[in-house]
């Protein structure tokens, strides 16, 4: 027989029992809970970010809701580059082609009289040329060095009694006559006469016989006589009155306006302390030799074999006429300059708008001087060559694919390669004589500048480029028009290479 | 200036007013209309649209709703409707549907930041990106699915887990570059 079966009771065998579940069974059901969650966690998440869009997209809806406006910027554009691109050329072209000191007009004045001719306002009375109480001849000027090396030279002449002005001018027509007679025909009494003309109706105020050279005339010029009178005030830089002075054509007589006082021992000129305006005194030379002579006045006797004649004849011819004008004009040419430049990009701001840049350039630099009375004109043209050492920092403030707007910082170092003078001399609107001359610029001049361009993509690294600028030199090795202007415009060209 | 004026000057059609209407919302609605393209370019039409169709419809805005949702359902709208043009969207549901694999949790995706997530929905075919989009980001239902993109909800429902696994695969192989590399 079965034993009977004894029930247990599971439930309550169970009901106490407990059995720790692994950790991973709870990330099951949270999965499971966050699945019935996620899309609306995700949809925050997701709709929480922000994506600035490119600056295409503004510019598609604008042309599409604006169409009129779009075309009207694109026209902007369009109008505002030519006209920068013009503007800068003709910025470059016209006002800085203008006469630095326009168009002076002067009226020549006897003053064999005595009477001093007004002085120029910027100038104190020790700048004047002063006749002594004693009527001695005697020249004073403001530049110590140069006045010593007259005063020097005075005091040699005038170990004995200085001769009056009167003596002097006998003196010096007395021993022109007996130079000029009988070795040289081509004088013919014409030159004497002249020379008298000169001395009596200017007022001389020094003169070195051969025997009593001044400073400024060379040794082997020993002959040659030295006539310094006044004749007007000008205001224009004293080198280009040099070149003035090839007006007439007379045999072994120079006479031109010329501020010996700012000649220097190298021969180079320089501006007054000033630095612009010069009250001009009239040179006349005697040149027995018709060789150059030193410094300065080699300026005068290097132009043709005959001599000069120049403003003091002009101011003789003048000299009745009472506001008859003589009109000195200047003019210089903007700077022209080409170079060829290595630019590297930098890594500065999103769109890489900076560069920095060096090249090889070349600058040419023009002026022209003129003198203009009814009878006699002279101009002349002078060139200066550079070559150049750029260093510059540009910034696109337009940034196009094609091409780009900048403006740029820099500084240049700038080697004279050489100049060139040419003039020609009209009488009665013929031209009557020329010449030309080459001299040397020194070791160069350094600048710092500052220029608005434009690029012109021509390739992926290579542009083109135009620009106007504007330059302060801190240093010139060769004084010229340039010199006296605190900013020198100049418009730039060239080719770039850029990585 | 307030959302009303700025509503105001933009039917005028104030040039300025449409722009700064535009820089307000255009990185958010940017994000969205980059879930629904495949690349930026893609995403930066779909918002051009909608922001034109936003400025010439602006004046029927009622003012019930915000701005930025009614801006948004036109950019949802917008991808939908170049998604619906599009041809090749019907061939990959069709080639893709029948397919199974393992899909990606949720609480992976939950520990993703959200443009990460946009990096991966943006490589899912077309199809997937957008089933994906409508159920599991704009919170649309798979009958609601299948209405707006003239599909059956079978279908939307397979496109959806279709396009979990592939998340989900993008995950691993992202991983196991990023383990070897380690």
């Amino acid at each position: 027989m079965r034993r009977p079966y004894k029930h247990i009771d599971l439930n309550d065998k169970f009901s106490d029992f407990e059995h720790t579940p692994e950790d991973s069974s709870w990330n099951t059901i949270s999965g499971g809970i966050n699945s019935r969650q996620s899309p609306g966690n995700l949809s925050n998440k997701m709709d929480d970010l922000s994506v600035p869009p490119g600056s295409s997209v503004w510019s598609g809806i604008a042309s599409q809701i604006h169409p009129n406006r779009k075309k009207k910027a694109i026209l902007w554009w369009n109008y505002g580059a030519a006209a920068s691109l013009i503007s800068a050329v003709l910025l470059a072209s016209l006002v800085f082609s203008s006469s630095t000191e326009s168009a002076t007009a002067y009226t020549p004045r006897d003053t064999s009289s005595g009477e001093l001719v007004s002085w120029d306002e910027n100038y104190s009375n020790e700048e004047e040329f002063t006749n002594t109480s004693d009527n001695e001849t005697r020249l004073t000027d403001a530049s110590e060095e140069i006045k010593k090396e007259f005063q020097d030279e005075e005091t040699a002449r005038n170990t004995s009694k200085s001769p009056d002005r009167k003596t002097l001018k006998k003196q010096l027509i007395a021993n022109q006559a007996s130079q000029t007679s009988g070795d040289r025909d081509s004088a013919n009494g014409e030159v004497e006469n002249l020379i008298k003309q000169v001395i009596e109706a200017s007022d001389v105020l020094y003169s070195s016989t051969p025997e009593e050279n001044s400073p400024y005339t060379s040794s082997s010029n020993s002959e040659d006589t030295l006539l310094i009178f006044r004749v007007t005030k000008l205001k224009l830089e004293p080198r280009y009155y040099a070149n003035y002075s090839t007006v007439d054509v007379k045999d072994n007589l120079a006479v031109s306006t010329f501020p010996f006082w700012l000649t220097s021992e190298d021969g180079s000129v320089k501006p007054n302390k000033k630095g612009k305006s010069t009250s001009l005194l009239a040179m006349a030379q005697l040149n027995q030799s018709n060789s150059s002579t030193s410094d300065g006045m080699s300026l005068l006797a290097s132009n043709t074999p005959q001599s000069f004649i120049g403003i003091a004849n002009e101011s003789l011819s003048l000299a009745d006429a009472e506001n008859s004008a003589v009109t000195s004009n200047e003019k210089f040419s903007t700077p022209l300059y080409f170079s060829l430049n290595l630019e590297k990009a930098l890594s500065i701001g999103r769109r890489n708008r900076w560069s920095a840049g060096s090249g090889l350039g070349y600058l040419l630099m023009r002026s022209s001087t003129s003198y203009e009375s009814e009878e006699i004109s002279s101009i002349t043209d002078i060139k200066r060559n550079y070559i150049a050492v750029p260093l510059y920092l540009k910034y696109d403030f337009i940034k196009k694919p094609r091409w780009s707007s900048y403006a740029s910082i820099g500084s240049s170092a700038e080697f004279g390669l050489g100049g060139k003078a040419e003039t020609n001399d009209f009488r009665n609107d013929e031209l009557e004589n020329s010449s030309s001359s080459k001299f040397n610029l020194g070791v160069g001049q350094f600048n710092a500048s500052t220029s608005i361009g434009f690029n012109i993509k021509l390739s992926t690294h290579l542009t083109a480029f135009s620009e106007a600028s504007v330059a302060h030199y801190f240093y010139q090795s060769n004084y010229n028009l340039w010199s006296s202007k605190k900013l020198w415009p100049g418009l730039k060209t060239g080719l770039s290479l850029r990585f | 200036m307030t959302e009303e004026q700025l509503i105001s000057e933009c039917i005028e059609g104030n040039y300025r007013a449409q722009k700064k209407l535009y820089t307000l919302f255009s990185g958010k609605m940017m994000g969205i209309s980059m879930r629904y393209a495949s690349c930026v370019p893609e995403a930066e039409d779909i918002l051009q649209e909608s922001f034109i169709k936003v400025f010439n419809k602006i004046d029927t805005f009622q003012a019930t709703g915000p701005l930025g949702g009614w801006i948004r359902r036109i950019v949802v709208n917008t991808a939908l409707q170049r998604i619906r043009d599009n041809k090749n969207y019907r061939m990959h549901v069709e080639i893709d549907a029948s397919e199974s694999m393992l899909e990606v949790s949720d609480g992976v995706l939950a520990q993703m930041g959200a443009a990460e997530i946009m990096k991966k929905v943006q490589k899912l075919p077309n199809g997937f990106r957008t089933v994906f989009n409508l159920y599991a980001i704009e919170g649309y239902t798979h009958p609601e699915i299948s209405k707006e993109l003239g599909i059956s909800v079978g279908t939307s429902k397979s496109q959806y887990s279709r396009a979990r696994a592939i998340l989900r695969t993008l995950i691993e192989k992202e991983e196991n570059i990023s383990e070897k590399a380690i």
